[in-house]
């Protein structure tokens, strides 16, 4: 049976361990986000921005003017957490390895899902297609496939940080 | 929400027909920080955010975590309109779904 690729560590820290292409999978798809961030109007990204105020227009922009910033800015400096801590890491016959400190690990977690958000939304995902079975032939099954590896990743990351919390008392 | 690797049917997202209450805000009655599901967050995610951002027990995440999963949304906190919209934004900012509306 294979390790999870995140354990709970020493000090708060999470150990990371994948295969070198899913970290370069990771730090490809933080780079990405990066430059989606820098196109607001990218139809993908609606899903990172929901609505405070559902039927309030004037509250909602409002709401947007004093928010918009400060949240892109959090996923931006999440990214860059993200690609510098793939760089960090350690590669050895095809594995990576790093230990991800409590910021790092908070990063990791936001990428994953903003990514899954941004891709799902992309791929229309809902709850009868999530588990659909693609034709080999289909053109989104490059795609689909990589949205349900980082929820398999996603999912081992919240259990790893959910056992810490438990850990800690909380 | 998505259970993640065994996915359950589960309903899309829906908003609340309700009228403009920007112009009626009376400042006694609380805000309510709403959480909708959506087919995308993980429901092992949300759980966690819910523990990690308002301080509540394992098993009250879950409850609230289900309670959005299997009726579509949950009120997961209340208070004054600031308090709720840094709610609100602090949930953003994990990728959930949230709203908020005065309470009726």
């Amino acid at each position: 049976m294979r390790r999870s690729p995140f354990r709970p560590g020493d000090g708060g820290a999470i150990e990371a361990e994948l295969p070198e292409p899913a970290a370069e999978t990771l730090e490809h798809l933080a780079g990405e986000l990066i430059e989606a961030l820098g196109s607001p109007q990218d139809p993908g990204l609606r899903r990172l921005f929901p609505p405070a105020y559902a039927t309030d227009e004037r509250a909602q922009a409002e709401y947007e003017s004093l928010t918009r910033d400060e949240l892109t800015d959090g996923k931006r400096i999440a990214a860059q957490r993200v690609i510098d801590s793939v760089e960090a890491g350690a590669r050895r016959g095809g594995t990576w390895r790093a230990q991800l400190d409590a910021e790092a690990s908070s990063a990791w977690l936001a990428v994953l899902n903003d990514a899954r958000l941004v891709l799902g939304t992309r791929l229309d995902v809902t709850d009868e297609t999530y588990d659909a079975e693609l034709a080999e032939d289909d053109p989104a099954l490059p795609a689909h496939n990589l949205y349900l590896y980082l929820g398999a990743l996603e999912e081992a990351l919240v259990d790893a940080l959910a056992e810490q919390l438990d850990t800690d008392g909380r | 929400m998505s259970r993640g690797v065994a996915a359950a049917p589960v309903e899309a997202p829906v908003r609340e027909d309700r009228p403009d209450t920007g112009e009626r805000v009376t400042p006694d009655r609380p805000w309510i920080v709403i959480v909708w599901n959506d087919p995308i967050n993980l429901m092992s995610y949300v759980t966690f955010v819910f523990q990690k951002l308002f301080g509540y027990s394992r098993a009250k995440a879950e409850k609230l975590m289900l309670q959005v999963h299997h009726e579509g949304k949950a009120v997961v906190s209340s208070g004054t309109r600031e308090r709720a919209e840094a709610d609100v934004s602090r949930l953003h900012a994990h990728g959930l779904w949230a709203t908020m509306e005065q309470d009726a």
